[in-house]
């Protein structure tokens, strides 16, 4: 299982904070799992085109997935996934 | 370019008169901080006790501050800081900076010493000292509404010191219209030293564009890149800063207790995300702000403003404590009695470590609580002990590298040049650690936030872990960041915009001669004559461009970041080369003239 974690704005698209996901591969994967599971306003988000990079922030065990291998970043069991809007602050 | 002005006060002799703007200094440094820091620079004799008469204090706004451009209204202050002993430069937003430059000044520089304290009064021309007696040990909303009362003018707006900054705190802030602060460096204390109260404005003159048309065509580019962006056209005004709790969390580089570790398990009960599900009232913007991160709040019994992101920080998981409602308490406070919040926690963090550890005896805690990481009693009331100077508060309004010193253990002050750290830790990313060490204000993330790129992924994603790199980024971020706080824009803005797009908007706003190269030059100028400055006053790069021993010698114990520490000396060689400077830290003598520095 996979547990994954919504904050910000995500939170109010998937309506929870946190689920459990049975998922294997990689992170694009498990975000396919998820797309499914809480539909198009969450798969809008997750949408990456050449044009359009992702709107999310996604965090696989404390390491921004960027520096991880990005959307191939491989999963296994007792992960922790993520997932924040792009936010900013100072 | 705007016909601006310098409005000269010299509180000894009670004088107050209009000067003309150098057209060499504003075509080099802008204004705002870079022409303040110039002007710093000519005026200010070497050596000069920072609470001292001989101090001068700036208030600066930019050629766009007053304008419609997005963000246009911020101001800086400028000063010798009492906290570092080097340059104080701090920046504010609200609608103070644009009422001043509306009035038709870019520089108020205020010097010598009233005899008994005044306030300045600035209608448009009108400039005059008044009496500000009956206000001493007022907080800053007691003096804002009596200011506003006296000079009957509803829309005029308020910048005054509560009495942290009366009685001298190196930590002290300066708070306009209530709820803004130009937060760092001690900057109120300075004004306090000048029996200053405050500084009341009111400008009736509007803006007027070089070359209207083209800053309509740039305007409407640069609102649209604003409102497209993630950042500013949904995150930030969705949650304001308060959301990147939990991301740094997430990251294991979220301080906690004093920097003892990196993670908190609280986080989320102070988080944006609970701000918004319980104080949360509404959200406020600044002048001519599209983006509107600011936030109302209110507790039962009292309503205000924040607490940020860099509060929640500081007097949250810094003094370990998780719950909002201590945090926002003693973050109104702070607001009420001119105390900056990244220090203040920073202090407080840095006294319950002592105290923990038993350098703090119990009997100079008086009657107050214990000082025990976690506890939101303890935070609140030391706090106001702190912003009114009183008992064992005097100490920690110090800073916390006075009282670790007091106490024989300035090692727990974590700061660089004596400066609390933010809210990031540099042990788990690696290149704003370079930011904080030579930040020419001490430890500042808003100097070069490298987070954008480090944790956000903007413009760029790079890897926090990792230092090469760094040093280029990190002096690319340094002179564009010195050129927009020259130009009286907001930084947010520079998740959307690029340095082309600030070039745009001070060539048709205000006539510049500037293009995306020019105009990180300047800021390079800018950076570099802050350096000069420092130098002048005697720093010592190898000693204080340095990080706390805690992040180059201490792991971070647990987290995802478990066992990084800073490693601020495989980037700061490299970055001393890319700005010209000599392996010593000190500006060659070609590089000055290339920059046209005499």
């Amino acid at each position: 299982m996979i547990r994954v974690s919504f904050f910000g704005m995500v939170r109010g698209i998937v309506r929870e904070k946190e689920t459990q996901v049975e998922a294997e591969g990689t992170v694009a994967d498990l975000l396919e799992v998820l797309s499914g599971r809480y539909g198009l306003r969450f798969g809008e988000k997750v949408l990456k085109t050449p044009e359009r990079e992702l709107q999310l922030i996604l965090i696989l065990n404390g390491r921004h997935i960027e520096h991880i291998g990005g959307l191939a970043a491989p999963l296994k069991k007792g992960d922790h996934l993520a997932v924040f809007p792009l936010v900013g602050g100072g | 370019m705007q016909e601006k002005r310098l409005l000269r006060v010299d509180l000894s002799a009670g004088t107050v008169k209009q000067e003309p703007l150098n057209p060499d200094w504003v075509k080099q440094y802008i204004g705002g901080r870079g022409y303040g820091t110039k002007l710093l620079y000519e005026e200010l004799k070497p050596g000069t006790d920072p609470l001292s008469e001989g101090n001068k204090l700036i208030f600066a706004t930019g050629p766009l501050t007053g304008s419609n451009v997005p963000t246009g209204g911020r101001y800086m202050v400028i000063t010798k800081s009492p906290l570092t002993g080097f340059i104080a430069s701090s920046n504010s937003g609200g609608y103070w900076g644009a009422e001043m430059a509306r009035a038709g000044y870019m520089m108020i520089l205020v010097e010598g010493k009233a005899k008994k304290p005044v306030y300045l009064w600035i209608n448009d021309d009108k400039a005059e000292l008044r009496d500000a007696s009956s206000l001493w040990g007022k907080d800053t909303h007691e003096t804002t509404d009596a200011l506003l009362k006296e000079v009957g003018d509803p829309k005029a707006r308020v910048a005054c010191i509560g009495p942290a900054g009366e009685k001298l705190s190196p930590i002290a802030c300066i708070v306009n219209e209530k709820h803004r602060a130009a937060g760092r460096s001690g900057v109120g204390a300075v004004m306090g030293s000048k029996n200053l109260k405050a500084v009341v404005v009111r400008g009736s003159g509007s803006f007027k564009a070089a070359d209207p048309e083209g800053l309509r065509e740039t305007l409407k580019a640069a609102m649209q890149k604003i409102k497209e962006n993630g950042v500013t056209g949904e995150g930030l005004p969705t949650y304001g800063t308060a959301v990147l709790v939990n991301i740094l969390n997430q990251l294991g580089s979220y301080p906690y207790k004093n920097f003892q570790a990196s993670q908190h398990e609280g986080a989320e009960k102070h988080s944006g995300e609970r701000l918004a599900e319980t104080f949360l009232t509404g959200r406020t913007n600044c002048f001519a702000c599209p983006i509107g991160c600011g936030r109302e709040t209110a507790l039962e019994d009292k309503k205000g403003e924040g607490p940020e992101y860099e509060t929640l920080w500081a007097l949250g998981s810094n003094c370990g404590v998780d719950d909002l409602e201590p945090i926002i308490r003693a973050n109104y406070l702070c607001n009420e009695l001119g105390l900056d919040t990244i220090s203040a926690g920073g202090t407080i963090s840095a006294a319950m470590e002592l105290y923990e550890k038993g350098f703090i005896p119990r009997e100079d805690l008086g009657v107050g609580p214990e000082l025990k990481f976690g506890s939101g009693d303890a935070l609140v009331y030391w706090t106001e002990k702190m912003g009114k100077v009183e008992g064992l508060g005097e100490r920690m309004a110090q800073g916390s590298y006075r009282l670790g010193e007091y106490y024989v253990h300035p090692e727990f002050s974590i700061s660089v040049k004596k400066q609390e750290l933010p809210a990031y830790d540099p042990r788990g990313i690696q290149g704003i650690g370079l930011t904080y060490a030579v930040s020419n204000r001490g430890a500042c993330h808003v100097r070069g936030y490298l987070i954008s790129p480090e944790v956000l992924g903007i413009p760029e994603k790079l890897d926090p872990w990792v230092t090469e790199g760094k040093a280029q980024w990190g002096k690319i971020f340094h002179d564009l960041t010195a050129a927009i706080d020259s130009s009286g824009m907001c930084l947010f803005t520079s998740f959307a915009l690029g340095a082309g797009d600030y070039a745009d908007m001070l060539k048709h706003g205000a006539g510049f001669d500037l293009d995306a190269d020019s105009l990180l030059e300047a800021g390079d100028r800018i950076w570099t004559l802050e350096r000069l400055f420092n130098l002048r006053e005697g720093l010592d790069p190898a000693k204080d461009d340095t990080l706390p021993v805690r992040l180059l010698k201490e792991p971070i114990p647990d987290g995802p970041a478990k066992g990084k520490v800073s490693r601020i000396g495989e980037m700061i060689p490299e970055y001393y080369k890319l700005r010209g400077w000599d392996e010593k830290g000190v500006p060659t003598p070609s590089k000055l003239a290339a920059l046209g520095i005499r």
